[in-house]
């Protein structure tokens, strides 16, 4: 990438690691979570607001999935990570755009990273009674399926800010302007968020509460 | 009985119950590993401790927010020398309603209610940093009182926990949730639609429509329209960079 220098590479792909252990193996303190992943990586590189935006584009598309049991679901932190490190090196609408697919495919690969895992960490624990030899043997196999978690994040920060040239390359004769730009991206969170609504509504008795929360959204942002 | 630090260390653990989640026995060896401190306190003969921590490391499932009631009442029921056979009827009884009861309160209701209602105020306000300030700190005074109120009614009432569960009244909060859902939803599609203005007034207002259209068709069809969106977004944005390719 050639905004950021390798120990700033270094920086961020650990950073990537632990918030990949925040999402399932270690807090679940939400800091793993789009919104937040991708407005620190922008105050990281200076740019908060545009990774403000594309974390809320990709909460939209993300919050209608429940995250229950074993359900194969996006590994959200190393790849907004990532992809917000893409959308600060493109910049603008173009950034967002390129940001959210980079997101979004990542998102999927790290999903199946973390279907290895479980694989695996299933191998490793003790099944039943006779399995377990010591008290210690259940803190190591938690630390090292915890340690290997880590490592997956930070290989995954690292390939997809390896990555990021490509979506800089493929960005470049952009030919939207800024407007149409983002308003492709917005109608398809606005699917995502209409798909969780469905999941609230229930029978529209809160419709005045949507109602309210868009109405005041565009008065004070009009105003 | 149990003590301050055992307890401590236990719930300190509950943070990590899912470290080693895997499909053969889900939290099991993480139920197991959160409950070892309680149970080294119960047990001071090495292979007694063994041999209790190792009828605790098959499956089992909770949410990771209220597996500390489980690990609280099982640890107090070892403590008390609760046969065995009653504490694996326990676990089995509360597995299904904590972790459903988890689930929707937080992952369907919480979850969503707090990013997006601080989501959408940061987004009209344009301020990134108190949005994701706004989503953290309640998010996680919610998540702590769960996990905090949770193990403290395990280990006080034990296997009788169950009146404790009722009296939290996990399935109201999950009702009561849906209104900061509903006000959240507003508020982001609100910022939606902003986000599109610097089109002008015109284009600017046709583009808000197709927002609040895409936001109705995506409340028609719900969540199975997931892969299907997601394949068009990528394919959408592809195709365009590739038309500024060639044209």
């Amino acid at each position: 990438m050639a905004g950021l220098s390798l120990a700033a590479v270094g920086g961020l792909s650990a950073l990537g690691g632990l918030l990949a252990l925040d999402q399932v193996s270690l807090g679940q303190t939400m800091i793993s979570r789009p919104l937040v992943v991708a407005t620190l990586t922008g105050f990281l590189l200076g740019r908060p607001w545009d990774g403000f935006v594309l974390g809320l584009l990709l909460e939209c598309l993300y919050l209608p999935l429940v995250y229950i049991g074993g359900a194969r679901v996006p590994d959200a932190a190393p790849a907004t990570l990532a992809a917000t490190a893409a959308a600060v090196e493109i910049g603008g609408a173009p950034g967002l755009a390129m940001g959210l697919v980079a997101g979004l495919i990542l998102g999927e690969l790290g999903a199946s990273s973390v279907g290895l895992l479980r694989r695996w960490a299933g191998q490793r624990v003790p099944c039943d009674p006779s399995q377990l030899k010591s008290p210690a043997q259940l803190t190591r196999v938690h630390a090292s399926i915890a340690g290997v978690d880590f490592a997956r994040g930070t290989l995954l920060t690292a390939l997809g800010l390896g990555l990021v040239p490509v979506w800089v390359w493929i960005a470049r004769d952009w030919p939207l302007a800024p407007a149409p730009t983002l308003g492709v991206l917005s109608l398809g969170a606005a699917v995502g968020l209409g798909s969780l609504w469905q999941g609230v509504r229930g029978r529209g008795d809160l419709l005045w509460v949507l109602g309210s929360g868009l109405f005041a959204a565009l008065w004070v942002g009009l105003r | 009985m149990i003590g301050l630090r055992a307890s401590v260390a236990a719930f300190l653990r509950l943070f990590a119950v899912q470290a080693a989640w895997n499909h053969r026995t889900m939290i099991g060896s993480g139920f197991a590993f959160a409950l070892a401190p309680i149970l080294r306190r119960v047990h001071a003969d090495p292979e007694r401790l063994r041999e209790a921590l190792a009828r605790h490391v098959g499956p089992f499932n909770a949410h990771p927010y209220l597996a500390g009631l489980a690990v609280g009442a099982v640890g107090r029921m070892e403590a008390e020398g609760a046969d065995p056979a009653a504490v694996e009827r326990f676990k089995a009884a509360v597995r299904g309603p904590l972790g459903g009861l988890g689930d929707q309160l937080i992952w369907a209701r919480a979850l969503p209610a707090t990013a997006l209602v601080a989501g959408g105020i940061g987004l009209s306000l344009e301020r990134p940093l108190a949005g994701v300030l706004l989503f953290l700190i309640p998010y996680n005074v919610i998540h702590l009182g769960l996990r905090m109120g949770a193990f403290r009614a395990g280990l006080q009432s034990g296997s009788l926990v169950a009146p404790r569960i009722r009296r939290m009244s996990l399935g109201g909060w999950t009702s009561r949730l849906r209104i900061p859902v509903a006000l959240g939803v507003g508020l982001v599609l609100g910022g939606l639609v902003l986000l599109v203005r610097p089109a002008g007034p015109s284009p600017a207002t046709l583009w808000g429509l197709g927002v609040v259209a895409a936001f109705a068709f995506g409340a028609q069809v719900g969540a199975k329209v997931w892969r299907p969106l997601v394949g068009t977004l990528v394919l959408a944005v592809f195709l365009i960079s590739v038309v500024g390719r060639v044209t």
